[in-house]
């Protein structure tokens, strides 16, 4: 065996990647926008550990402002733990869950959103006491302007008027009831939903906010589906450049309802290990994945502002 | 016995800095006889016989001096049938006095009680057993009957002679709607981890392709592998998607992620970091490429440590930039990085590497535009181990009719 002699050499070490804050896939270093999720990837690691931190204290201020300790609320568990990480299917995209919790105690931490879902707790309850729908709708209309529906005065106005609260009366008790019974729906049933989504929509609104008031109303089916979350769950209208854009209209209601009621019973299991571990608020399995969807199709994008909010 | 490869913490095959840079072959696959007892439909080797002239006990000494001077720190022992060679345990035992960890991967069809034991008494400390679907798909595709049971009874041997246990299975159509239960059997029976990978068009393969999967079949199956990596963990079973098993998407952080999580493929390890050796002394960067391609050398005419370091055979993947890909992977976000995935599973559908159509993220890319690919043979193999037909690539849209044959039906508790 005669062998000439042998070259130095040293080998490329392979570029290392990041995980997206999103959607928890590998980003190229420098990247701009996650080419998954489309979140930005402008924040700085740093900026990002500050925001943490930030977040935490929001959480501790809430904590100091309202008397309500997580496990005192009823159906909490000390030996529960919230998962680490759970996988959703999507028409869109496969989603990959990832931090939950801490996602959840982000977004409650935002003063609209914690009064928001603290409305719509008292709206169960108010509805398992028996209060009327019509009555249940007149406290829900400004409600939803918490979380920024476009809807002005003289459009709820409207919705209480005679006609358009009947199409409130019947549309409701179509989405009450959580995913599965949305989902074992008759088609007739499904369509008449959509057909008074759309009435609704008749002066000029959009699915968002239609949705912001049924979340409020059936917090256990309906997501809040801001455009955001309709690009990221279903892909059918383009990831929005500004959160209060709105393209999504009434014909997209049945798309999302079904991708997300779906979604909803396909993690049952971790979103109520969530929803038994989230403090401040009571929360359904359904509430806690819509407000992760949130988080992920758009609230990350937020976390200097959130940061700034304490 | 010494300390077992899983109870290390840096298992051998980890490779870090220094291995990039230093191009150390830390992981031999070494084909030690070519003779075996079964007849899989899906061999790429076609083995069967052993080699014409294959290495003899002393020439196997010299080699594993040399791979340990090289830096090698695990060889997995294959075939053909390991076993079938009359010194295979002299072969364990040489590697393990080098200082390098011993495993094998075997079909286990005559790994008899005695051979367990005295391939643990010379040091082999994991054995991989194949398992390729459930007993009727396991038995045809092996072609033999009885295979699957036999599979099994080996697990049981090694596992009760201290070593640790594994599985590895070949995904095709008739093993994907079964790899729920079959993980069911694989943890009952105590394996610990569970390699999977895509059946490729080679050898056999060819000549079976309504075996092999379409590119679009990945939208199905990797949600599915996901949910059975997450069910795996929690019970003790660690699934290990094998190179032609990617690339980025969802998943990646999940089973490639590490501890940190960040942790990602990093291109084919074809001749980085991955030595393949055949049973006549061929030398290649990975056990599976096509012998005709890329052989390097035989140990017979040069060292080791030059066909390692010198042959452009073994260095393809060294030198590998993003001009040498081509198709979808040229353009792709992650080309740099990625390379294209395994050389082996492109170069035998197109005659070169550098365009992986097996590709989860490609997948769901073409997905958003409403497209899809699949591969159709358009010529044979000629029959001879490590060869390859030829393949066309062919993008339709996604909701074009699905041909006959190619519908898999998953269980409903997975689809």
């Amino acid at each position: 065996m005669d062998s000439p002699p042998l070259p130095p050499a040293k080998f490329r070490v392979p570029p290392r990647l990041a995980l997206c804050p999103s959607c928890q896939q590998h980003v190229l270093p420098g990247s701009k926008a996650c080419p998954n999720c489309g979140a930005g990837l402008d924040a700085e690691g740093p900026a990002r550990a500050e925001a943490a931190q930030r977040l935490q204290a929001m959480s501790d201020r809430l904590q100091a402002l309202v008397p309500r300790e997580g496990m005192d609320l009823p159906g909490r568990s000390h030996e529960a733990q919230p998962p680490a990480a759970f996988l959703v299917s999507l028409p869109a995209r496969p989603w990959n869950v990832m931090s939950g919790a801490e996602k959840l105690l982000a977004r409650v931490s935002l003063p609209g959103a914690y009064v928001y879902d603290r409305c719509a707790e008292a709206l169960q309850r108010s509805r398992v006491r028996g209060m009327a729908v019509e009555d249940r709708l007149a406290a829900a209309l400004p409600a939803s302007w918490l979380l920024n529906s476009q809807a002005p005065s003289p459009v709820l106005q409207k919705w209480l008027g005679t006609s358009l609260r009947d199409a409130w009366r019947a549309l409701v008790p179509l989405v009450e009831g959580g995913p599965e019974a949305w989902l074992a729906r008759p088609e007739d049933q499904r369509r008449q939903a959509e057909q008074w989504v759309a009435q609704l929509c008749a002066d000029g609104q959009q699915l968002a906010d239609v949705a912001k008031v049924l979340a409020l109303l059936a917090p256990e089916t309906v997501p809040l589906m801001d455009d955001a979350a309709v690009a990221f769950v279903t892909g059918a209208v383009p990831v929005p450049e500004r959160e209060e854009e709105r393209r999504a209209g009434p014909e997209h209601f049945l798309p999302m309802m079904d991708a997300f009621t779906r979604a909803v019973v396909d993690a049952l299991d971790p979103l109520r290990a969530l929803c038994k571990t989230h403090p401040f608020v009571l929360l359904e399995p359904a509430q806690a994945l819509d407000r992760l969807l949130w988080f992920d199709s758009w609230g990350i994008r937020l976390l200097p502002e959130l940061a700034q909010i304490s | 016995m010494a300390e077992s490869a899983s109870t290390q913490k840096i298992p051998p095959r980890h490779v870090e800095g220094d291995d990039f840079q230093e191009c150390r072959p830390v992981y031999a696959v070494w084909e030690i006889t070519l003779k075996c007892d079964l007849k899989c439909h899906h061999c790429g080797s076609r083995a069967g016989k052993a080699r014409p002239r294959e290495l003899t006990t002393e020439e196997c000494l010299d080699v594993i001096r040399q791979l340990a001077r090289l830096g090698t720190r695990e060889v997995t022992i294959i075939g053909g049938e390991a076993y079938l060679r009359q010194d295979w345990a002299v072969l364990i035992k040489a590697i393990r006095d080098a200082g390098m960890d011993c495993t094998m991967t075997t079909g286990g069809r005559n790994l008899t009680e005695e051979r367990v034991r005295v391939a643990a008494q010379a040091g082999l400390q994991g054995v991989s057993v194949s398992l390729d679907g459930l007993e009727v798909v396991h038995d045809d595709i092996r072609g033999v009957k009885g295979s699957f049971t036999a599979a099994m009874t080996a697990l049981e041997r090694c596992r009760a002679a201290g070593m640790v246990v594994s599985v590895n299975t070949q995904i095709h159509r008739k093993s994907m709607p079964q790899l729920p239960e079959l993980m069911e059997r694989i943890i009952e029976a105590g394996a610990r981890n569970w390699q999977i990978q895509l059946s490729v068009a080679m050898g056999r393969a060819v000549d079976n392709p309504e075996v092999l999967l379409q590119p679009y079949h990945l939208k199905e199956l990797m949600p599915m592998l996901a949910r059975l990596y997450t069910s795996g963990i929690e019970r003790g079973l660690v699934m290990q998607p094998g190179n032609n098993i990617g690339y980025f998407g969802p998943y990646e952080r999940l089973w490639r992620g590490g501890e940190s999580g960040e942790a990602h493929w990093t291109g084919c390890n074809a001749g980085q970091h991955t030595i393949g050796l055949e049973a006549d002394g061929t030398i290649k960067g990975c056990p599976s490429l096509p012998t005709n391609d890329y052989a390097g050398g035989n140990i017979r005419d040069l060292t080791l440590e030059h066909i390692w370091k010198s042959t452009p055979q073994l260095s393809f993947t060294r030198d590998r930039t993003v001009n040498d890909l081509w198709g979808h992977c040229r353009t792709c976000y992650y080309a740099d990085v990625c390379r294209a995935g395994c050389s082996w599973t492109t170069h035998v559908l197109f005659g070169k590497p550098g365009n992986n159509p097996y590709c989860h993220y490609r997948v769901l890319e073409l997905a958003k535009k409403g497209l899809r690919e699949r591969v159709v043979k358009v010529a044979d193999a000629p029959g001879t181990p490590f060869d390859y037909g030829r393949f066309e690539l062919v993008e339709e849209k996604i909701d074009a009719p699905v041909p006959e044959g190619e519908v898999i039906v998953l269980p409903a508790a997975v689809a």
